[in-house]
């Protein structure tokens, strides 16, 4: 029994619910026995318009059967406390990687499993078993009290790692789509003003189609180009300060940040869908705190560099790595690549970048530019 | 060790890409994911190395003169002083020719235009031998040689 869904009424009548849906034609199933905990992954991932199926009673396959990928399944169950850490992690797990509470270890494949990863964050625990494109999560009621770092930072580092797997590759970076529609990427670390860059662009009447998170992938051998559809996380002084925002709907806030539906404001939903084979411009931001932004070229080369450290386990098996890299270099060839430093000037008047931006596009075509 | 008239191997790892036609290029080093930016004239000559004639200095230095139009003096100087950085990187090394190989003719310069010329440049970044979680990670450097298997 597949149904449209509408958690808030059917997921208590559920024993084991579970959501379906699809990232880039990669089929994907969370199933938990807390009905709360699927309403919120529910919730976080309804760009991809999840189905609801009941995991007990629900043994029909799909009307479509996925051609090419096999099904990536989460598994998630609640738990008062976290096992002890040498309860979780097998003693020749490598540890691997340490940002802040989240540390992640891979234990190499032996006769009986294939390779696996690890990730703690202290308050919630995830196995990815690339294997068999099975991903288990152990939650804590603390994770549950910060869900959107739950869905946004712990599951989806998780998931991601298991779409490397199928050769969907994560960039860190924003897409705005221009009025002349040519497609700007917008990439830097945290806080480097993606998400800012993108609202403020949005707000020129640009179409931003995501503010920090894009998927790479290859459609015959070609480089293709997605956006990971999710929520603007704004940051707060950037709804206070600019008021054509007000109208922009809330979903909630954590730390100085606030869910935002960015989408549906500027009216992206549906480019947000687009598979794009070609990248017009790549921006570098940095915010400088001075009151002038400013546009310099970059090494292509360099570019590329900047687009490699922001796409999350680029290190991460060798075919994957090199493949990734190809595609990169690909949507960089037919870009022109730029640093932006941004300024305060944006702060005061949002629709400054779209200008920067169109007279720098100006000059180019007038061979004025670089 | 004399490496002119040695045959020049390009690591079997090194994973070449053009950005810019004759202009700008990059290697990974899918070992040790050490990350190379190549000018055009470093760009032409790895060309070279790729295309599988077999390569001494000084085959190299003559393709480079004749490519881009300069003195085989400074061809043969900077050709030599790129290659010696190379090996210090590990993307090359030297090999002895054997009887049957016969040296690459350096022939005629590309139609291709190429950009003017500055001595070959090779710029290297170890900002990718650290994994990235949410953009800032720090990673036990070691174990970045065991990520090459798997999936």
């Amino acid at each position: 029994m597949n149904s449209t869904l509408d958690p808030k009424l059917k997921i208590e009548n559920y024993h084991m619910a579970a959501i379906r849906f699809e990232v880039c034609d990669v089929p994907v199933i969370i199933k938990a026995r807390a009905p709360h905990l699927i309403a919120l992954f529910a919730d976080y991932f309804h760009y991809y318009r999840p189905q609801l199926v009941d995991e007990l009673h629900d043994h029909t396959p799909p009307a479509a059967p996925p051609i090419g990928h096999s099904t990536i399944t989460v598994d998630l169950k609640t738990r008062r406390h976290l096992p002890p850490l040498e309860c979780l992690i097998p003693p020749q797990a490598e540890l691997l990687s340490e940002t802040g509470v989240i540390r992640l270890w891979r234990e190499p494949a032996d006769s009986d499993s294939g390779e696996r990863f690890y990730f703690h964050m202290g308050t919630a625990a995830f196995r990815v078993d690339p294997e068999r494109d099975y991903l288990a999560g152990l939650i804590t009621p603390e994770a549950l009290s910060l869900s959107h770092v739950l869905t946004n930072t712990y599951t989806l580092f998780a998931l991601l790692l298991l779409l490397r797997s199928h050769g969907l590759y994560h960039l860190h970076a924003a897409a705005v789509v221009s009025p002349r529609n040519q497609l700007y990427l917008i990439c830097g670390a945290p806080h480097s003003g993606k998400t800012t860059l993108a609202t403020a662009l949005g707000l020129a009447g640009w179409r931003p189609i995501s503010d920090d998170s894009l998927l790479v992938h290859a459609r015959e051998s070609a480089a293709q180009l997605i956006a990971l559809k999710k929520s603007f996380h704004l940051a707060n002084e950037i709804l206070d300060r600019w008021p054509a925002l007000d109208g922009i709907t809330r979903h909630h806030r954590y730390h100085h940040r606030t869910c935002v539906a960015g989408l549906e404001f500027f009216g992206a939903t549906a480019l947000a869908e687009v598979s794009f084979g070609r990248v017009d411009h790549i921006l570098i931001p940095q915010i400088t705190g001075e009151a002038p932004s400013s546009l310099r070229p970059m090494p292509a080369g360099e570019a590329v560099l900047k687009l490699a450290e922001q796409s999350m386990f680029f290190q991460l098996w060798r075919k994957h790595t090199e493949q990734q890299l190809n595609l990169l270099a690909q949507l960089a060839r037919t870009a022109a690549c730029h640093r932006l430093s941004a300024g305060t000037d944006i702060l005061a008047d949002p629709r400054c970048v779209a200008e920067i931006l169109e007279q720098k596009a100006r000059d180019h075509r007038s061979g004025a530019g670089d | 060790m004399d490496t002119r008239s040695k045959k020049v191997v390009i690591k079997e790892q090194a994973s070449f890409t053009e950005l810019l036609d004759h202009r700008e290029a990059i290697i990974l080093d899918l070992e040790n994911l050490h990350y190379y930016s190549l000018n055009a004239a470093a760009s032409f000559l790895w060309k070279q190395l790729r295309a599988r004639a077999v390569h001494t200095a000084e085959s190299l230095s003559a393709a480079l003169a004749a490519a881009f139009g300069i003195n085989a003096g400074q061809a043969a100087s900077e050709t030599h002083a790129w290659l010696n950085e190379l090996e210090q990187y590990g993307l090359i090394s030297y090999a002895a020719l054997g009887v049957e190989e016969k040296l690459a003719n350096p022939g005629t310069p590309t139609t291709e235009p190429l950009p003017p010329y500055a001595p070959p440049l090779l710029k290297l970044s170890n900002s990718l031998r650290h994994m990235t979680l949410s953009g800032s990670s720090t990673v036990s450097s070691g174990a970045i040689t065991a990520l090459g298997g798997g999936s």
